[in-house]
């Protein structure tokens, strides 16, 4: 019987620090008063924080997919 | 969306697209302003848009930060607004004190047409065909106070500087008296007195103030008042119980009092003025002036002092040559030091000294040599004292002064000479009686002897 075994512990603690950090920045973009929106490099957006959905009158899940210029067609005075 | 501002709406694609794949976001990496429907209180939001490029491995991303200034526009807006009623209010003012003010000195001329006409009526005889004409314009006088009286109940809304009514003293109701003589004269010209018949049988006599000089004709007036002794037991003559109604109607709209009328009201108590009060009557203030020997230290407000100074400015000299420097000492900290002016305590009470000094070389001089120098001071000296009495400020002019400490103390140069000092605060004592000698010892009429 061959077994492998890798050391994984560099790997995990790794995850571990992005993990925190993404949720350091996720609780930031969450409750910013301010909106705040994040377009990929095509435009679409991937990122609409609850202020931004207040302010906008539109859900995240609605907004994120949409490219940004629909979105201002759509609802842009 | 209204995230993105309107600028970018017709091209929203475009635009977009231009700066993902140019990273050129110049024209988005700006501050924005848009609106957007909402609901809620405010129909109309108002939105600041931050936009700004994100360079990745892939080209660039957009970042967007929106922030909802719709709050701090309403305020900003309500303040604007409460700004624009506050300059309305105050445009509001100044036309009711305008209109107060003119509506004053016109009751005051209206007064004296109804004053003369009810004369006229009076001594015409009952036959006359002119009656009807006097009554007319009596009348017509009559409306025209009755109009003025509504803007002078405009403006007492909007007048914020009451002034203090001056009178009743027994020896200022003096030009209205109960007359044993019967005849009414027929006419009689400005300015001088003549007696009127009450209902009652009283007989007042009336003097028709002529204006002083200078004053104008907006200042001309009826002069009068009823015996102190008999105010409430009187009825008074048709005409002095018009001008009573008549002044009742104004007296409390402070504005410029007819002081004329002032012996009319109720006689408030007598005393100084409070600080920062109106302006007293002239011969009111003359009488009430007395030196001040005791003083609180309470300070004398920068504006009361400055009017007291303006009042020395103003002061005639020989050939307004303008001889003579004020000084204004400050006693706090002082008052060892200062006490070598002149040596008694209540000198430096007040938290002010008043100086004048006057310079010779520069007063007028007489043919025969005599120098006005001195004249001038005194002249300067009397129109601080009475100018401070105005404003409730005691003064207590002093010549025994130290000469030598004076120069030492306000390093009067060669040339200066200190002629006289007062303290300038508020009083702490009573006047006594007045001790002067009769004006018969005083005057001589035409010659000495």
């Amino acid at each position: 019987m061959v077994g492998t075994h890798v050391d994984i512990t560099e790997y995990m603690i790794l995850e571990e620090r992005l993990r925190a950090s993404e949720a350091k920045f996720r609780s930031f973009i969450q409750q910013a008063a301010e909106g705040i929106m994040l377009t990929d490099e095509q435009g679409i957006i991937i990122e609409f924080n609850p202020a931004a959905e207040r302010i906008a009158g539109l859900p995240c899940a609605e907004a994120i997919g949409q490219p940004a210029w629909s979105l201002m067609e759509r609802l842009a005075v | 969306m209204g995230i993105l501002p309107q600028a970018l709406q017709q091209s929203a694609e475009e635009r977009v697209r231009k700066a993902l794949a140019s990273g050129q976001t110049d024209f988005l990496n700006r501050r924005f302003e848009a609106t957007m429907p909402a609901e809620g209180p405010f129909p109309v939001r108002y939105l600041e848009h931050y936009i700004f490029p994100i360079r990745t491995d892939q080209g660039f991303r957009l970042g967007s930060i929106t922030h909802d200034v719709t709050e701090q526009r309403r305020a900003q807006e309500e303040l604007h607004a409460s700004e624009e009623r506050l300059v309305q209010a105050q445009k509001m003012e100044a036309v009711g004190r305008l209109g107060g003010g003119i509506a004053h000195d016109f009751n005051n001329l209206l007064t004296v047409i109804r004053g003369y006409s009810e004369m006229v009526r009076e001594a015409l005889p009952d036959s006359s065909p002119l009656r009807a004409d006097v009554e007319e314009i009596s009348r017509a006088a009559q409306r025209a106070a009755a109009l003025t009286a509504q803007l002078l109940a405009f403006g007492r809304r909007q007048i914020l500087r009451p002034r203090r009514h001056v009178g009743g003293r027994a020896d200022h109701a003096g030009h209205l008296q109960p007359r044993g003589r019967a005849a009414v004269p027929p006419t009689a010209p400005g300015g001088e007195a003549r007696t009127v018949r009450a209902p009652g049988g009283e007989r007042y006599r009336l003097r028709h103030g002529a204006a002083p000089a200078g004053a104008g004709q907006g200042r001309a007036g009826v002069r009068g008042s009823r015996p102190r002794s008999a105010e409430t037991h009187l009825t008074p003559p048709a005409s002095m119980a018009a001008m009573q109604r008549l002044h009742r109607s104004q007296s409390d709209s402070r504005t410029s009092l007819p002081r004329r009328f002032a012996v009319l009201t109720a006689a408030p108590p007598h005393g100084n003025n409070a600080p920062g009060g109106a302006p007293m009557e002239f011969a009111e203030l003359i009488r009430q002036r007395y030196s001040v020997r005791a003083y609180k230290g309470n300070p004398v407000p920068e504006p009361i002092l400055n009017r007291v100074l303006e009042a020395g400015r103003l002061a005639p000299t020989a050939a307004n040559r303008q001889a003579f420097r004020l000084f204004v000492i400050r006693t706090e900290g002082r008052k060892a030091e200062l006490g070598r002016l002149y040596g008694r305590g209540w000198f430096v009470e007040a938290p002010l000294v008043l100086g004048v000094c006057s310079l010779p070389a520069e007063a007028w001089v007489r043919r025969d040599g005599k120098s006005y120098a001195d004249v001038d001071a005194a002249i300067v000296m009397d129109h601080l004292i009475l100018a401070a009495a105005a404003e409730g400020l005691g003064t207590c002019w002093v010549g025994a002064f130290d000469p030598a400490a004076a120069r030492e103390l306000l390093a009067l140069p060669a040339g200066v000479e200190p002629i006289a000092f007062t303290p300038l605060g508020y009083p702490a004592d009573k006047p006594s009686e007045k001790k002067r000698k009769p004006l018969e010892e005083l005057l001589r009429r035409e010659r000495w002897s």
